[in-house]
């Protein structure tokens, strides 16, 4: 006959407190997956991976081509040849035209990762825990930025991989470090920025749709508020007012790519400190808001 | 717990107060809890949420210093985190896991490897007979289902010592016995140390050999609950069959007295006497027999040993009388499911 399991004793070693954050944020992005619509949303942001990956290819192609005076019949235009191999516009363009199935995709993960914890008191159970609260936070917020690397930066330093194994040597990928590191810091900057906002516009709202319209409402609501007063300002005549862009988190992001990627632009250099004024402001209220929310989770009642 | 465990103190607490702002709302001059299965008694608003979110070092005291299994709770409140277990009085899931999931990140929360976290919540959920929902949503759980899993999520590491709060909330008779006698195990067979906070008079009386009493956020006795219990050498507990009335008026006339009389099932009737000094047990069952045929049967008879409920009532509520009856006590007379009242 079989008896029941007796209690075991458990004696192994215990890991590192930092290695903790990494199990929190692998239950957040298990969460996510294990809903369909967040792989239906991922094949969108794939499709334009894609159609850059076959763009990246003509241009190699292209430029072999090139060099041995070889006519080429589905030529690339010219403005896009160098925008992969010599500044890292291409790359940044690609990161910025993920913006749009990213916000969603954030949106609906919101909810999931960051406001059921709060919704279901799960905030109560992580602190009781041998973790504090900025492990919580940072567990969170890795799980955020992972989601949305796999559709920005881990794309984008493909397609740079792509780039330099089509060409015909590797000097390719030392030739443009700095565009390697561009696409490094410009996708961080994204993932964090939003991860960040995200934690603390879900952390509040706790609920999908609330969090979905607020969500929207900062990346596609003030974008819009943003360039009707510049375009209203604007032509009353006198100085472009750009500041008024500054309401577009999406547009600021984009602005200190530029420096990022190392692409001088004399208007967007101006803009630089206000850019990353406005992104401090955002990630710092971000985090004041979900510190203060989880610092009202009373963990015994 | 000292490096040669010649102490096996689980708390300690020295001159230790914590305040909301201005307000005091725990203190504990001297509090030293040895390792064992300990009550934590009291009405609401005593402290008692306070002094587990201090052990567990959620909250820093303003003044004094505490240990927790030798852990000084204001330097190293994680480490004894990885070494307490927790069982919340409410639910806190993270919605959509699985409870094999569920504890196993418990598990790892606690610094287990993901391997060895996910072997011991099979092992943890099998022990406590969740074995057949490993793989079921823990928010789909009946309610005597989600306390074992909650116990299994404190168990998942091994812990030295299990803090549990209401731990028999909403079970019906038979879950609560079965998740006390869990508990009473963990302590007894498995070397556990175990806080159990409760309302319950009768789980703390089943379950725990030690009792901390607490009382407008402060400790008012904390002990051995044998040495707490008052002791009474001339107070005997009897039971009869059958009409007691010849019995009391003949005790009257000897000089003892009745203190209480409950109706017991059947036909049994339970009486707590006093006798005069000097009488014995044996002078009870003498006087009995000289009653003859007009006495009622005698089924039972032996020293009165204060109930708990007793015991808190003398301790906490004829403590805080004077202050016009803001609370009221469990009446220990009702088969021990007395519940400590809300101040």
């Amino acid at each position: 006959m079989l008896r029941p399991l007796e209690y075991r004793v458990w004696s192994g070693k215990r890991r590192p407190r930092a290695l903790r954050c990494w199990s929190i944020a692998r239950t957040g992005m298990m969460l996510v997956f294990r809903r369909k619509i967040f792989w239906a949303f991922l094949f969108l942001g794939f499709i334009n991976f894609f159609l850059h990956c076959s763009l990246v290819y003509l241009i190699t192609v292209q430029v072999k081509l090139a060099a041995q005076d070889v006519p080429f019949a589905l030529a690339v235009p010219d403005r896009l040849l160098g925008n992969f191999a010599e500044t890292g516009k291409g790359y940044r363009d690609f990161i910025f035209s993920q913006g749009v199935v990213l916000m969603i995709m954030l949106g609906f993960a919101g909810a999931i990762i960051v406001g059921n914890d709060f919704r279901f008191r799960a905030t109560a159970f992580y602190l009781s825990r041998p973790i504090n609260r900025a492990d919580y936070f940072l567990g969170k917020l890795l799980a955020v930025v992972g989601i949305a690397a796999l559709l920005t930066v881990i794309p984008a330093l493909v397609l740079f991989l792509e780039y330099g194994a089509f060409s015909e040597s590797f000097a390719y990928y030392v030739d443009n470090v700095s565009v390697l590191i561009g696409i490094v810091a410009y996708g961080t900057l994204i993932c964090v920025v939003t991860g960040t906002v995200l934690l603390g516009v879900a952390s509040l709202l706790e609920k999908t749709i609330p969090t979905l319209i607020v969500w929207g409402g900062i990346f596609v609501f003030f974008p819009i508020v943003g360039n009707t007063l510049r375009r209203t300002f604007g032509e009353r005549g006198g100085d472009d007012p750009w500041w008024w862009g500054l309401i577009d988190l999406w547009s600021v992001l984009r602005w200190t790519a530029n420096f990022l990627f190392g692409i001088r632009v004399e208007r967007y250099s101006e803009r630089l400190p206000w850019a990353l004024g406005v992104i401090g402001l955002w990630v710092l209220g971000s985090v004041l808001v979900f510190w203060w929310r989880l610092r009202r989770t009373e963990v015994v009642r | 717990m000292t490096a040669n465990g010649a102490s096996r103190d689980i708390v300690r607490l020295a001159g230790l107060s914590v305040h909301y702002g201005s307000f005091c709302a725990f203190r504990a001059t001297d509090l030293v809890v040895p390792h064992g299965a300990i009550g934590l008694l009291g009405p609401n608003g005593a402290g008692k949420s306070t002094l587990i979110k201090v052990l567990l070092g959620l909250l820093r005291p303003r003044d004094g210093s505490g240990t927790v299994l030798g852990l000084a709770i204001r330097e190293h409140s994680s480490e004894i985190r990885a070494r307490v277990g927790y069982m919340a009085e409410n639910d806190s899931f993270v919605p959509g896991l699985t409870a094999v999931q569920f504890v196993s990140l418990a598990g790892e929360l606690a610094g287990m490897t993901p391997r060895d976290a996910l072997r011991r919540a099979h092992e943890v959920l099998t022990y406590l007979d969740l074995e057949e929902a490993r793989y079921r949503r823990v928010e789909e759980f009946s309610t005597g289902m989600k306390q074992r899993f909650k116990l299994a999520q404190a168990l998942v590491h091994d812990p030295e010592l299990l803090i549990l709060d209401e731990p028999t909330n909403g079970l019906d008779p038979g879950g609560r016995r079965t998740m006390l006698d869990l508990i009473r195990s963990l302590h007894r067979d498995f070397g556990k140390s175990v806080i159990l906070a409760t309302h319950l008079l009768e789980d703390v009386d089943r379950v725990c050999d030690h009792l901390v009493l607490l009382d407008s956020g402060a400790v008012v006795a904390h002990g051995r609950i044998d040495e707490l219990r008052e002791h009474w050498k001339d107070r005997f507990r009897l039971r009869l069959d059958g009409d007691p009335t010849s019995f009391i008026d003949a005790l009257g006339g000897a000089g003892g007295e009745v203190i209480s009389r409950e109706a017991s099932p059947g036909s049994h009737v339970e009486l707590v006497v006093r006798l005069p000094e000097g009488r014995r047990c044996r002078d009870v069952i003498e006087l009995v027999a000289s009653l003859g045929d007009r006495a009622a049967v005698l089924r039972s008879i032996g020293p009165d040993r204060e109930r708990l409920g007793d015991l808190f009532r003398r301790i906490v509520v004829d403590r805080r009388a004077p202050l016009a009856g803001d609370s009221t006590g469990p009446s220990g007379d009702d088969g021990g499911r007395s519940r400590v009242a809300t101040a």
